[in-house]
């Protein structure tokens, strides 16, 4: 990696990575200044006993000291393991629980942070135990003469941890080699050159932000335009001014940041923006909704965006990022389900207006070095198209373990496929996201598994829940599921109780709702309150997801906090 | 300007909850509509409305909005008070 930084420093076109805060320049770094910084910082590392191959946490936000702590790390021969933020207005006990477990299972021994997070870490893990951390400023790191270490293609260069459960984090293992594959993959896919311009507001400590934004353009030398994910929370509109004002070519979003954009940019703002230097408006990380891009290419049409530049893409950290990606330059092509059968776990194909039709956006076709297969329950690949089956993933991209993983080369099986979660289908022979085995919960690009959530909310063992006023007492089940609104999928939780004091179930939704939101940082669109027996179960007893969407359409109304679920609802049990 | 008053203003407007419902005890995360859009939203408006600038050190460590009220009385004395 640092090899191709330096590669791509000596070019001498001068291209680098611009910071913005609010729709100003802070700080712009060059792609030459950043290979002699990472030197630098590299030198201050070793100094200060930092070995080959030692996990190194990185504690910043968008920034440019990220790229440099990034790429500092590297040049040490050590690996970066990207720490997300805490949230706003939430328990940072509760986060620091959580960061302690991840720098535990990489056995992390320093941070780097800036300021804000460093003391943080400082004080939420003061008392986490016995082993030393060492929080750092990138600044002070810097010696006078920048130092590369020699690393092998198979050598770990990041420590990604988007997978696991909270009590369980499963930090994605990716060599060297890996890295590079995929960066290789994406560039091919895109066309990349020099002359693009990447305008991004993706956090960095999340893979499509860091691999697919941030190290995709650097090691292609195309010049960054980076805005802090919480200035474009704070104005969407920010992120198509950018792209505007400097030209952007490549961009990207989950389907809700598109969805944010349109509805914070008026039609006299789109006047004034000119879109039509954007040529590929990748679009990935939660299901993509066709009617969305159709809206967006609409609005923003007078600005000059074409809808052709929308690329419905299909990736996760256990292959880098990128899987599959359909051709540039032409229309999302989409096709219609019936919508029962697929969560049946099977394909009909239909028209556009049938009843229960769903419209499923293509994916495409697997970037270069990487195949894809799906696999039906008991392990029969599936040859025909049309049937629904787990997505599975093989090539050079592909993770060989994760961290802390006894058995390595296990968790990608012996002949190398690694199982998604995913479920797709296939037609002419492209690839079709039909759902998900894995219960996990997609709101606003970030996952979340169903049963962290589940033991958060039900107040049982997990590294979350938050000391006092938890909820618990009264709780006879628990199920989260990811339902679909027009924001797009929102989490909403039931709650089985037998509480029907009204001020003490007001207590325990606000509970329910601090626990999961102060935990992971997603706020339950809706907490329903159902008598126990109400949701549905397995034969076995097991609660079960199926089925909760039908509940929810008969217990939900627009204030369910207080309610119970009318009487007579009865769960789908089998 | 009365800091109570427009600061529960700002959050009940923004998170779609009654002022009444709201105490110096609740926390934020314990309110519907609190995700990180809904809450850079509360201090924007907060900021916009009294003409003071919000660390993001700061909101990294409250959790009601009784502690919210007093970081704004706090920022606000500063903005006034003399400089030495």
């Amino acid at each position: 990696m640092t090899n191709a930084l330096e590669a791509v420093a000596n070019r001498g076109t001068g291209h680098g990575i611009r910071l913005l805060r609010g729709d100003r320049t802070r700080e712009r770094l060059s792609f030459d200044q950043l290979y002699q910084e990472a030197g630098r910082l590299a030198c201050g590392l070793l100094e200060r006993g930092v070995l080959p191959g030692e996990r190194v946490g990185i504690a910043l936000p968008s920034s440019l000291d990220f790229a440099r702590a990034f790429f500092g790390v590297l040049a040490a021969g050590a690996v970066p393991v990207p720490i997300p933020p805490p949230f706003r207005f939430a328990s940072l006990q509760i986060h620091m629980r959580r960061i302690e477990l991840v720098l535990r299972r990489s056995q992390v021994r320093t941070v780097l942070a800036n300021s804000t997070w460093g003391g943080a870490l400082g004080s939420g893990l003061g008392d986490a135990g016995s082993r030393q951390l060492t929080v750092l400023g990138v600044g002070e790191l810097l010696a006078s003469m920048p130092v590369y270490t020699d690393v092998a293609p198979a050598d770990t260069a990041l420590v990604q941890y988007t997978s696991g459960t909270v009590s369980d984090p499963k930090g994605v293992v990716l060599s060297h080699a890996n890295l590079l594959a995929n960066v290789d993959s994406i560039s091919q896919a895109l066309d990349c050159s020099d002359a693009d311009v990447c305008c991004t507001w993706l956090p960095l400590f999340h893979d499509m932000g860091l691999i697919g934004a941030f190290l995709c353009a650097v090691l292609n030398d195309i010049e960054i335009c980076m805005l802090p994910p919480e200035d474009f929370l704070r104005d969407p509109g920010r992120w198509v001014r950018m792209i505007s004002r400097f030209g952007g070519s490549i961009s990207t979003a989950p389907n809700s940041g598109y969805l944010q954009t349109m509805r914070k940019v008026s039609n006299e703002m789109v006047c004034q923006l000119d879109l039509s230097t954007w040529r590929l408006a990748l679009t990935g990380a939660e299901t993509v909704e066709a009617e969305v891009l159709r809206e967006f290419s609409a609005h923003f049409a007078p600005a000059g965006f074409r809808a052709t530049a929308f690329l419905p893409v299909y990736g996760l950290a256990e292959g880098s990022l990128a899987v599959t990606f359909p051709p540039t330059r032409r229309p999302v092509k989409s096709t219609w389900v019936r919508r029962d059968l697929l969560s049946e776990g099977s394909v009909a194909f239909t028209q556009e207006n049938a009843e229960s039709a769903r419209e499923v956006v293509s994916v495409g076709t697997p970037v270069a070095n990487t195949r894809v297969r799906l696999v039906a329950e008991g392990g029969t690949v599936l040859l025909d198209e049309g049937q629904v089956g787990e997505i599975e993933i093989r090539g050079a991209s592909v993770m060989r373990t994760y961290e802390g993983d006894q058995h390595a080369d296990a968790s990608a099986g012996e002949d190398g496929w690694v199982p998604t979660g995913d479920l797709g289908f296939q037609q002419d022979g492209e690839l079709y996201i039909a759902g998900r085995k894995k219960e996990m919960i997609v709101v606003f690009g970030q996952n979340y598994y169903a049963s962290d959530i589940e033991a958060i909310a039900g107040g049982g063992p997990s590294v979350g829940s938050p000391g006092g006023g938890r909820p618990g007492a009264g709780i006879h089940g628990v199920l989260a599921a990811g339902l679909p609104f027009t924001d797009g999928e929102e989490l909403v939780l039931f709650v089985e109780t037998r509480e029907t004091e009204p001020e003490a179930r007001e207590e325990l939704v606000a509970q329910i709702r601090f626990a999961v939101s102060a935990s992971l940082g997603v706020t339950p669109r809706d907490v329903v309150l159902v008598p126990r027996g109400r949701l549905p179960r397995t034969s076995s007893g097991k609660l079960q997801r199926r089925g909760v969407d039908a509940l929810y359409r008969q217990c939900a109304t627009a204030n369910s906090r207080a309610q119970a679920c009318p009487v007579g609802v009865e769960g789908s049990s089998e | 300007m009365d800091t109570h008053e427009d600061v529960y203003r700002i959050v009940s407007r923004v998170l779609k909850v009654a002022e009444a419902e709201l105490l110096p005890t609740t926390r934020f995360r314990s309110l519907p509509n609190a995700d990180s859009m809904h809450m850079l939203q509360v201090i924007l408006e907060t900021e916009n409305a009294f003409e003071i600038e919000i660390d993001a050190d700061a909101t990294f460590r409250i959790e009601t909005i009784g502690d919210y009220e007093l970081l704004v009385r706090e920022l606000c004395n500063e903005a006034v008070a003399p400089s030495a």
